[in-house]
């Protein structure tokens, strides 16, 4: 088994923008010793849609139970939010309003 | 997955019938080196068969039994044979059979075909100026001009360029048809990959042929993602078997879901 692929392994999963994000997460999860939360690098923000659609592929999507997305609001917040809803409406998911 | 999907939609899953008698009068057998179509008037004896219910151009709704009868794949369907898509099917067995492989060169070099073979396989061998056939020892084999002073038996030019030969002879043939290739990148140097898939969706677009294949090699799927261009991208989808309990569902990537996995590394086998 190759154990170098990305694959789901927690039941929480944080989506984060780049690698920066990425390991801004993982030391603060560290720190704050939580230990069942993934974090997952998306890319860009013009990544997120298909990020998403690989993770509801995953064949441990059904013990998916939470997940946070945190991208960079850039110029515009509601353009961000309305984006991250649109990539969760594409996959049929459900969509927190805000 | 290359290709248009015919039109036909798959109500259930096939299901598995031990003990099984042919009962339709009509069919076709592919896969079957001494006749690729061909039709059967009586009921067959065969041990087990596949029994599928589609429709068929979203008008009817049509049953096809699947057998394996002398190491052919039988479909059996009401539907006259001459309506089905030609279909070959290039398993690990078949694939290499020098004598088919000699016999398919063979007949389209004899409509005037050969040059648009080779152009197709110079992606892979770019010094490959021509194909004829010789017999050795009673075989008829395909022997290749690379530039040598002499010809060779194309299986000395390495597996690659027998592997693609085999296929794109198997999709020129199969115009307007489908070809299923069974573990696509067996045998096949890594870093030629993605040549290979080049050289096959351009032969696949050319000849409207849709590519059925499988792979359990990651190699082989990031290759998909360097050797298809732009425009053939649109046609591609990748399906993951995915086994929970008894039940196997699929999962479906069009090319930007699949290119985003491969690209960030993501187990999708």
């Amino acid at each position: 088994m190759d154990s170098n692929k990305q694959k789901l392994e927690k039941e929480r999963v944080i989506l984060v923008e780049g690698k920066d994000a990425e390991r801004f997460f993982i030391c603060s999860l560290n720190k704050y010793q939580i230990d069942d939360v993934q974090i997952i690098d998306f890319g860009g923000v013009n990544q997120l849609q298909n990020a998403i659609g690989v993770l509801v592929n995953d064949s441990r999507y059904d013990q998916l139970k939470t997940v946070v997305i945190a991208r960079d609001a850039e110029k515009d917040y509601n353009s961000a939010i309305q984006s991250i809803q649109s990539s969760l409406e594409k996959h049929h998911l459900p969509v927190p309003s805000f | 997955m290359l290709g248009e999907i015919p039109e036909k939609r798959i109500l259930q899953l096939p299901e598995y019938i031990p003990n099984y008698n042919l009962p339709i009068s009509s069919g076709f057998v592919i896969n079957n080196p001494k006749s690729d179509k061909e039709t059967t008037s009586e009921k067959l004896p065969v041990s087990a068969a596949l029994r599928m219910q589609y429709l068929h151009n979203n008008t009817s709704n049509i049953e096809a039994h699947i057998t394996i009868s002398n190491g052919a794949l039988q479909i059996i369907s009401p539907i006259q044979s001459q309506q089905m898509p030609p279909v070959i099917i290039l398993t690990l067995r078949t694939r290499e059979n020098a004598i088919d492989l000699a016999r398919r060169f063979g007949d389209i070099d004899n409509i005037g075909g050969q040059e648009r073979i080779i152009d197709f396989l110079r992606i892979l061998e770019p010094d490959l100026k021509g194909l004829s056939i010789a017999v050795l020892g009673n075989m008829p084999i395909i022997h290749a001009n690379v530039g040598l002073s002499r010809k060779i038996p194309i299986a000395y030019t390495g597996d690659g360029l027998t592997r693609l030969l085999s296929m794109i002879l198997s999709i020129v043939a199969c115009k307007d048809g489908i070809v299923l290739i069974d573990e696509i990148e067996s045998g096949i140097y890594y870093s030629k990959l993605p040549l290979i898939w080049k050289a096959i969706s351009k032969a696949a677009k050319e000849f409207n042929c849709q590519i059925i294949s499988t792979t359990h090699s990651y190699e082989c799927m990031q290759a998909i993602t360097e050797g298809l261009e732009d425009d053939e991208k649109d046609d591609f989808l990748y399906v993951r078997l995915d086994k929970k309990d008894e039940a196997i569902s699929a999962k479906n990537y069009p090319y930007p879901l699949f290119e985003s996995a491969i690209l960030n590394n993501w187990e999708i086998r």
